[in-house]
């Protein structure tokens, strides 16, 4: 059992790690109406063409473009089901 | 026994007592890192599936990889846990991290902008800096497997010269 003792205390670090930072990324972010994203570019000027898009909430839109937080440049935008732009944006911070 | 022993045999106790230590903390290390990484992608499947399609290399794999990662991931940590099977882990793992490793590579050199499909805070990490994160773990697990091959070694001498460890 003693053999095991290191292997076995990484595991329960590792389940408690990946619990803690799950919960820490749900709480951060408020608004879970789902719209469609479309993508911007890196410079934040214009979207990507072809569409790149993701369905679902602002958090999930940040998780899968990968919208680091910020508040300078433009990430996505938000469309609403008839394919409407909204002014809703995920904005990053400028690289 | 002398603090500083001058004999060959003594010697080489030493160091086989810091191989054996070298692996476990090893082991651990790689089990730490696989099971975090392995649940948060099976968490977030949807989001890292998505991430993954966007990928020129990857693409219409996506799905199926989403699944098979993860899994390869919490199967190599398995591996590691049991110590029968600790050398074969070692091994999964280097091949794995010698896969994540060139992906990086490759998305760097394509520079897509896309994100980082990795699991947890990992996804905080730039291309750059998960590069080298990489290339030092892959590192430590070359050290792993040397070890391992040097206890081997030390355990075959042991028996042959009929010197009881």
């Amino acid at each position: 059992m003693k053999k095991y003792l290191s292997g076995i205390v990484a595991v329960v670090l590792a389940i408690g790690f990946s619990a803690f930072t799950a919960n820490h990324q749900e709480k951060k972010y408020g608004n879970m109406q789902d719209y469609t994203w479309h993508k911007f570019n890196a410079a934040g000027t214009a979207e990507l063409s072809p569409a790149v898009t993701f369905t679902g909430t602002d958090a999930g839109a940040k998780s899968a473009f990968g919208c680091p937080d910020g508040s300078s440049v433009n990430c996505a935008r938000a469309y609403d089901e008839f394919g409407g732009a909204l002014n809703i944006y995920v904005k990053k911070t400028a690289e | 026994m002398d603090q500083y022993p001058t004999d060959l045999y003594s010697c080489t106790m030493r160091n086989s007592n810091l191989n054996t230590w070298l692996i476990e903390i090893i082991s651990a290390l790689f089990i730490l890192l696989f099971v975090y990484t392995g649940i948060s992608k099976l968490n977030e499947r949807y989001i890292f599936s998505l991430v993954l399609s966007q990928s020129p290399l990857i693409g219409a794999n996506a799905n199926l990889l989403s699944w098979l990662l993860p899994v390869a991931e919490l199967s190599t940590a398995l591996l590691l846990l049991i110590l029968p099977t600790r050398k074969w882990g070692l091994i999964i793992s280097l091949l794995l991290m010698c896969i994540f490793t060139g992906y990086i590579a490759y998305m760097l050199l394509l520079n897509s902008g896309l994100p980082c499909s990795c699991g947890g805070v990992f996804k905080q990490m730039t291309w750059t800096q998960h590069l080298v994160f990489n290339i030092i773990l892959t590192g430590l697990n070359v050290a792993g497997l040397w070890s391992f091959q040097k206890n081997k070694l030390f355990i075959a001498i042991s028996r042959n010269s009929r010197i009881p460890v």
